[in-house]
């Protein structure tokens, strides 16, 4: 499996503004200081050693959208954030509009920025292709239709082309996606969400966004922490700081990092990757906040050692 | 969880690892501690010194504690953090929760004299 990142940001999608360019320009020129390179791959090799990934890179802004691949199987997406813009762009100069495809969307839950890229994911609109919606939410397909509506948009749903299906998912009832095993979780978040679980060849990638864990219930903790179990990779919404997500951000209905990392150990995960970024946050806190949930993890670790990453979009990550 | 009293300010100090086997006791202890100081307008400062780490739940235990306080006049504080725990606060933000202090010694000077006499005859028995 391969798990590729086309949104990664949280409640809004954000962009990089030209100062922000011009500070990472700034920093580039700055350390390479009247340095000659003899050609492009030495200008690459710079870039990669010498600079951090906050100078280089970036994380990206576009909000949750995440494609598993498994050969051999249609698409699968979880979330239509607008980072599914990018992923039709791609699909659309891979594919073009002449050959068919099936889409298995597995959406979290219906809030606007998991929703927002349908409109423009192209294949929506081509006729042949098939789009099938997963989800526990009996108002996905109202939630969908309504953004779509006057005064809010110009392209009604029903212009789409493609054949569209919803597909109501129950949890802890499996759910058999071609060779492709999906099991569901309903999560804390307002008006709930949803985690999937995709389990093929004996690997097992866990999406689990928007899920607000307060720890106040062991039983409850302990259901997640069974889901998560053994996962080689588990995209968890690590949105706030500790502090904030149980002070003022509480009820908001997101997770904090050192929350992941305490899960993570008790399930056995293999690696932790933090998701739906807070859009307050900039490259340069975005890198030290993973720096610091690394350390966190080296602390309390009394096993084996966690892989911790954090999302950026156009990340993949081969399980 | 040690108790020692100088005038207004208990000292309590818990001891070991706070994570998801022992953060439903620690919580217990500490807000019962915290009720009866609020009653008898006492003040906390939680020694940390003998806390090696605190998982997630512990933090949690922490805040809910916090939030207590401050329906009440009465203050919490920090001393003593490992070097490990220090980190934690810093990762966590725990440090803009609670005024820390490097010491009880440097803790009990911000409240009465009554208190800082209390406590340094306590160092000289």
């Amino acid at each position: 499996m391969k798990v590729h990142f086309w949104g990664t940001r949280g409640s809004l999608p954000v962009s990089l503004t030209g100062d922000g360019i011009r500070k990472k320009v700034f920093q580039a020129l700055q350390k390479a200081n009247g340095k000659q390179f003899a050609d492009d791959t030495a200008i690459s090799d710079f870039m990669d050693s010498e600079l951090a990934f906050h100078q280089r890179s970036g994380f990206g802004g576009s909000s949750s959208c995440v494609e598993i691949k498994v050969p051999g199987q249609d698409y699968i997406v979880c979330d239509m954030g607008s980072g599914l813009r990018e992923l039709g762009q791609q699909i659309m100069q891979e594919h073009g509009p002449g050959k068919p495809q099936t889409y298995n969307i597995f959406m979290s839950h219906p809030h606007w920025d998991h929703i927002m890229g349908l409109p423009f994911f192209p294949p929506a609109y081509i006729p042949g292709n098939k789009l099938r919606i997963h989800g526990g939410h009996d108002t996905l397909e109202q939630a969908l239709r309504k953004q779509q509506e006057d005064p809010c948009f110009p392209v009604h749903f029903d212009f789409l082309g493609a054949d569209i299906e919803f597909i109501k998912l129950t949890p802890s009832e499996p759910f058999q996606c071609g060779d492709v095993t999906v099991h569901t979780i309903r999560q804390p978040h307002h008006g709930d969400s949803y985690g999937y679980r995709f389990e093929n060849s004996g690997k097992a990638v866990v999406y689990s966004t928007d899920a607000e864990h307060k720890l106040e219930s062991e039983e409850e903790t302990a259901e997640f922490v069974d889901f998560f179990k053994s996962a080689d990779l588990l995209i968890f919404d690590a949105m706030y700081t500790m502090a904030d997500m149980i002070s003022v951000k509480e009820d908001w209905g997101h997770s904090s990092n050192i929350i992941g990392v305490d899960l993570c150990h008790r399930a056995g995960v293999k690696h932790y990757c933090m998701f739906h970024h807070e859009p307050v946050f900039g490259d340069k806190a975005l890198s030290e906040i993973l720096a610091e949930t690394i350390r966190y993890e080296e602390i309390i670790r009394d096993g084996d050692a966690l892989k911790v990453s954090s999302a950026y979009d156009g990340l993949e990550i081969v399980i | 969880m040690n108790l020692q009293e100088f005038a207004e300010v208990v000292v309590l100090a818990p001891m070991g690892r706070v994570d998801h086997t022992s953060a439903e006791s620690f919580q217990s202890e500490l807000l019962e501690h915290v009720g009866q100081c609020a009653a008898a307008d006492k003040h906390i400062i939680l020694d940390m010194s003998g806390i090696d780490y605190m998982s997630s739940v512990g933090l949690r235990a922490l805040m809910i504690a916090s939030k207590e306080s401050k329906k009440t006049e009465m203050s919490i504080v920090v001393s003593a953090l490992q070097p490990d725990m220090k980190e934690i606060f810093e990762i966590s933000r725990f440090h803009f929760v609670f005024k820390t202090f490097d010491t009880t010694a440097e803790a009990i000077k911000g409240f009465s004299d009554a208190a800082v006499a209390a406590w340094s005859a306590g160092q000289e028995d």
